[in-house]
């Protein structure tokens, strides 16, 4: 296939530059075989635009469009989240620090044995004239509330202190019962004591703080420690008889 | 907006500016959701206009019903994909594009046989007779369009898919090159030597039905 012939063809096909198209024209027109050349390529083209109808196919329309569908969806979510990616994850870090200011501030944190170094010495006393009569009225002098679960029928009390411990409330009552003086001791918004939290004794959490055996228990947000010279069982006892049980 | 809430707007107070904030954030948020959807409604709009082109040439391209609907799907997911580069100019050139290059990616090299390899060669064969002998109008008139295709499918490849692109697609011979990725000069070839190819297979089956006379 030379040349001339492909001219014809780019003539058919309205390919040809102006130039060309007249020279071609020409050829046509003076040379039978161009023009039999040129009459069958227009022919060709004719018939096959003529006769090869449109094909479609809507099963086909329809599986592309609802793929196309599905990434356009997933698309508009990816978009969605890199323009908010930033937002999120400053949410994220709000609800944890939320979490856990909530977690800090709901149940109280532990408090440490260095805390709590001055529970038996580092509160204030309160005179005796000024101290009220019952052991809740006591208590509602230092922290502000007296736990529930306090009985009043406590024996004879030697001394009462209030005052903060790790930057809380407290209050401590010192009396004594048959067997020895026993610290009661109060602590607003607290979680566990450091030290004392061996869950042994009948259901009390048992430790020692500066040397004095204790067990402790939760009442409502406060920390409730009772100290003193015996064994944790007699302690448990004991605070058995402070709970009224 | 009613006056009332617009003056209570304009008063600038803290609670009016929430709102004003929130609004604009709204339509921010729906302005990005419609972009999305916008795009993806032009796109079906000029794949539906274009789909029977597409489909047609996936079809006459691959000969197989199943495998024209896996290429069609596929170039469609492509072009839309691929639709922010699109350069608005022709849908169907570009689209069609996708079309072949698809095509000769996953079909032809499989199926490429000997023969088409030796036809893509440059000076390969002379398919038809002497130019005066045959009466061409008697034999296109004849022929439906179902023979038409069948003679369409006999045509190598790389030929059919020029004679395709340029007869029954109407594309320019630059899209063409720019379609199956090669020369404007080896497109004009390949046109000629694709018609050529199938004028024959018009003509032996011309021949064949007694629309012409047998050769001696």
């Amino acid at each position: 296939m030379n040349d001339k012939d492909l001219e014809i063809h780019a003539l058919v096909d309205g390919e040809i530059s102006d130039e060309k198209r007249s020279e071609v024209q020409e050829r046509i027109s003076s040379d039978p075989q161009a023009a039999a050349q040129y009459e069958w390529i227009s022919c060709l083209k004719k018939t096959l635009q003529s006769k090869c109808t449109k094909l479609t196919d809507d099963e086909c329309w329809q599986r592309a469009m609802k793929q196309i569908q599905a990434i356009n969806r997933t698309n508009s979510t990816e978009r969605f989240v890199r323009r908010y990616a930033w937002s999120f994850c400053a949410l994220f870090l709000i609800a944890i620090v939320s979490a856990s200011f909530i977690q800090q501030t709901g149940s109280g944190p532990q408090l440490s044995t260095s805390s709590m170094a001055g529970i038996f010495t580092g509160l204030e006393p309160v005179s005796s004239s000024a101290a009220p009569d019952s052991i809740p009225e006591l208590l509602r002098s230092g922290v502000g509330s007296a736990p529930s679960g306090i009985s009043d029928s406590m024996d004879e009390v030697e001394e009462i202190a209030v005052g903060e411990i790790d930057g809380r409330r407290a209050a401590r009552v010192s009396f004594k019962d048959g067997s020895g003086t026993l610290h009661l001791i109060v602590v607003e918004d607290a979680s566990s004591v450091e030290g004392v939290e061996d869950k042994s004794a009948n259901g009390y959490y048992a430790g020692s703080i500066n040397g004095v055996r204790c067990v402790s228990w939760k009442e409502g947000r406060y920390m409730v420690i009772l100290g003193g010279d015996r064994p944790w069982r007699d302690l448990a006892t004991a605070a058995n008889h402070v709970r009224g049980r | 907006m009613d006056q009332t809430s617009s003056t209570w707007i304009k008063t600038g107070t803290s609670v009016g500016e929430a709102v004003l904030k929130s609004t604009e954030r709204y339509t921010r948020q729906r302005m990005l959701f419609r972009r999305g959807n916008s795009n993806r409604e032009r796109f079906e709009k000029l794949a539906e206009s274009s789909f029977s082109s597409i489909f047609g040439t996936a079809l006459r391209l691959t000969r197989n019903h199943e495998e024209a609907q896996d290429l069609a799907q596929e170039a469609l997911v492509r072009a839309f994909d691929a639709f922010d580069r699109f350069d608005g100019r022709n849908f169907k050139a570009w689209v069609l594009r996708i079309v072949t290059n698809l095509y000769i990616n996953r079909y032809r090299r499989s199926k490429r046989t000997g023969i088409e390899a030796s036809l893509d060669d440059e000076g390969a064969y002379e398919p038809i007779a002497p130019i005066e002998e045959i009466p061409d109008r008697q034999i296109f008139d004849e022929m439906v369009g179902e023979e038409v295709e069948r003679a369409l499918q006999n045509v190598p490849d790389v030929f059919r898919m020029a004679v395709i692109l340029a007869d029954l697609e109407g594309l320019s011979y630059d899209e063409i090159a720019e379609a199956i990725e090669v020369p404007v000069g080896t497109v004009r070839s390949r046109i000629a030597r694709g018609r050529a190819i199938l004028r024959k297979e018009l003509e032996d089956y011309a021949r064949s039905q007694g629309y012409l006379p047998q050769e001696n």
